[in-house]
């Protein structure tokens, strides 16, 4: 057992030297986070209203030198005091004051105005964001890509929490499939998957699509009636919250045999899709990534379907950069977490899609998740 | 287990809905974004929507003609085979930006300098900058208060589903409250709430705050592996989602066990309090004095009144307007669905409790409550 408190722990998850770095190079006299990935990110309170109710805002105002500001709604004021390792923390009262008066507030009392600031203009609304740019004088900049970077580069205590979410859905997803057979619907078998998870410690489902026989061509499928039937893929996009950290896996499955035509496809798509987690490794570009994967396909005599091919994710973040698309130069660095992919479509009638967790390291990769029991779809009995 | 199949919501009446909108606050168009106002005006929403949320699903309606739909290609199966909206306009993610594919819709519709609502209070600093930069000479408006009124009122489908889900949700946490017992942890009595209400239709997990002991203190507290222990407080705030779209949201408290006088004392004023609110609410009435004669009942019975509100509206949204705050003077329709929901800390943790109204031509009616919870539950 860890000895070192919930807060602490927070703080240590956090890649400051990065931040630093970037709040350096960018002459920024401070960085305001707002969405809850980043207010997550760098308090440690993972307030659960912030992603329910939009405009009751929690912000982290954290400044190039001094200790940061925590800016919340008083309802959660009880919950930041006890996970948040940031000591200052002020409060608004909701309807009463806007959470962008108290911001401009403290932005006053620590002396930036007339600086340089990070915002994040991605998230921040337009209605709050005129607000802030009318009541206070400073050279406001995007912060996202910034924020995105630091967050990219996982310390060692989030890729252990991100890899064993992973590994606890794969194990909900084949348990509560080894229960599933020809008969069941896919909400029936969603249900067991939910339960599954949470059995193993999740804190509920993040996002569940799960798709059998021809309901599998469509890309987000919330399951219904149907009901699975020999021969039918069956086919699932499933990932949990876990303590603030989500996981994110995709595999399929089939009932009973796949016919001929079906077993030899997925073996095109699988070599294709293992042949592109081999390929990570530190310096490569995402583009480069979706590229090679797309002549992997080729080669296969499969074409690839789908914007992209990948992302990052972090605590409470599920699709991040470097999202693994034709347009993204970024390189993938060491410490970055990617969830791999890619998705077939084949004749419009049904989808292939598998989808693991790879660490990049200095040498290349390690594949978080067990890749190798994928070799064959998993059975669904009759 | 509750019907959620049926569709609630119609093309007719959210149009006309709209349309409505459109002209008394003479717009040339009125454009949902968020996938709650989106789903309002197409009858669908991608999970992609709330999963990435710059994937942008958008809809822009007019005072005449089919309205446009944009949507990511990835989403063309659920544009084509759920929404009503008939005229489709697809844009390719990382190719296109979608906010541009907005401004050329507009444009071809002609409103290039045409006065258009969008929401502010959704769409980022940074879309909206470059949607003005696009259409200099359009005037944006803000239209979120447009679609919170359209919403408020809900449709018959609406308040069945809504009605359903809650006193599902009541039925769920009273369930698992009996099964609880000393030893027990937070995690095992909301893993079992959780499954009592997939039984009864429940489908994700929106919010599940319990707490006991120490935790008790913390008002959004998650679950954890603390147990019950005699003479402790165990409450929770916990709802889930209904045919993909809709929410529950009810909150309990009930005692460990032997009830201790305080405990009662406090109980039972919050619950008075709460009933007299629920009696005044009628159409007419204003939401903020709602909030005012809730203030004055806790200074009677002596009970801090801290919330800076005491409720709010439900339906695709969790906390949607009108909210039972002191700044919110809209008045009460018939049709209209409240969570009412006190709290006050008291002596070893955050007391709550949740009932869903629904305001009628000639009163209200309370919706969630499948027990008795008027007395204090005490754990068996």
């Amino acid at each position: 057992m860890s000895t070192v408190s919930a807060p602490d722990q927070a703080r240590s998850l956090i890649n400051t030297g990065r931040l630093q770095r970037e709040l350096d190079e960018a002459s920024l006299e401070a960085v305001v986070a707002v969405s809850p990935e980043n207010t997550y990110y760098l308090s440690g309170a993972y307030i659960r209203t912030q992603v329910s109710i939009r405009d009751r805002l929690a912000l982290v105002v954290w400044l190039r030198s001094g200790e940061p500001t925590f800016i919340v709604c008083n309802i959660e004021e009880s919950l930041v005091e006890r996970e948040s390792w940031i000591k200052d923390v002020r409060t608004y009262v909701e309807f009463a004051q806007s959470p962008i008066n108290l911001l401009i507030e403290v932005l006053k009392e620590r002396g930036v105005k007339g600086g340089r600031i990070g915002i994040e203009r991605r998230f921040l609304t337009a209605e709050y964001h005129d607000e802030l740019v009318e009541g206070f004088e400073a050279d406001f900049q995007p912060a996202d890509h910034l924020l995105e970077r630091v967050r990219a580069i996982k310390t060692a205590g989030e890729v252990d929490r991100i890899k064993d979410a992973f590994l606890k859905t794969e194990v909900a997803i084949r348990d509560a499939w080894a229960d599933s057979r020809a008969g069941d619907s896919e909400r029936l078998i969603a249900e067991r998957m939910a339960a599954e998870i949470t059995k193993r410690g999740a804190d509920g489902v993040r996002h569940i699509t799960l798709a059998s026989g021809e309901n599998t061509i469509h890309a987000h499928r919330r399951p219904g009636e149907r009901k699975l039937a020999p021969g039918d893929l069956l086919l699932t996009d499933f990932g949990g919250n876990w303590g603030g950290f989500c996981s994110d896996m995709a595999r399929m499955g089939v009932c009973g045999e796949p016919s001929r035509e079906v077993a030899a496809e997925f073996q095109k798509y699988r070599a294709a899709y293992v042949d592109t987690l081999h390929f990570l490794h530190p310096g490569v570009a995402a583009a480069d990534v979706f590229n090679h994967c797309a002549e992997a396909f080729r080669q296969q005599g499969l074409e690839l379907t789908g914007p992209h091919v990948g992302h990052s994710l972090s605590r409470a973040g599920g699709h991040e950069n470097p999202i693994l698309h034709p347009f993204n130069q970024q390189p993938l660095e060491e410490g970055m977490l990617i969830a791999l992919e890619p998705i077939f479509r084949a004749n419009d009638v049904r989808r292939y899609h598998l989808e693991d967790l790879i660490l990049i390291t200095r040498a290349g990769r390690e594949i978080m998740t067990d890749w190798e029991s994928t070799a064959e779809m998993i059975r669904i009995a009759i | 287990m509750i019907d959620t199949k049926s569709a609630v919501i119609d093309r007719e009446s959210s149009l006309g809905k709209a349309r409505d909108a459109i002209r008394h606050a003479e717009l040339h168009a009125l454009v949902a974004a968020s996938p709650a106002n989106f789903y309002y005006l197409t009858g669908t929403s991608f999970l992609s929507q709330r999963t990435i949320p710059e994937r942008l699903g958008m809809v822009s309606v007019t005072a005449s003609g089919e309205p446009t739909l944009i949507y990511c290609t990835i989403e063309e199966g659920h544009a084509r085979q759920e929404s009503w909206i008939k005229g489709l306009r697809g844009y390719t993610e990382f190719v296109d930006t979608p906010v541009d594919v907005l401004s050329e819709v507009l444009r071809e519709q002609g409103f290039e300098r045409g006065r258009i609502g969008i929401e502010m209070r959704f769409i980022s600093a940074r879309d909206f900058e470059r949607l003005r930069q696009a259409l200099p000479e359009a005037e944006f408006v803000a239209a979120d208060g447009l679609f919170d009124r359209m919403r408020a009122i809900k449709t018959q489908g609406e308040i069945e589903l809504l009605g359903a889900a809650a006193l599902a949700t009541d039925e769920s946490i009273r369930a698992a409250f009996e099964e609880a017992a000393v030893g027990m942890t937070e995690r095992a009595i909301g893993d079992l709430m959780q499954a009592e209400c997939r039984a009864r239709g429940g489908e994700q997990l929106i919010h599940l705050v319990l707490a006991t002991g120490e935790n008790g203190f913390k008002v959004h507290a998650l679950p954890t592996d603390t147990k019950l222990e005699r003479g402790g407080v165990l409450r929770t705030d916990f709802g889930m989602s209904w045919g993909g779209r809709y929410f529950s949201d009810i909150a309990r408290t009930a005692f460990v066990g032997p009830l201790q006088p305080w405990q009662e004392e406090t109980y039972r004023k919050l619950e008075r309090g709460h009933q007299a609110v629920i009696a005044a609410m009628r159409s007419g009435v204003k939401a903020s004095d709602l909030y005012r004669l809730c203030a004055a009942e806790f200074e009677k019975a002596s009970l801090d009144f801290k919330m800076p509100h005491i409720g709010h509206s439900i339906g695709v949204v969790m906390h949607e307007n009108p909210m039972l705050q002191p700044f919110d003077d809209t008045p009460l329709e018939a049709g209209m669905v409240f969570m009412l929901e006190p709290g006050v800390t008291g002596r070893d943790g955050f007391y709550h409790t949740e009932d869903m109204i629904l305001i009628t031509e000639d009163g209200h009616r309370v919706l969630s409550r499948s027990a008795d919870w008027s007395e204090p539950m005490v754990l068996s």
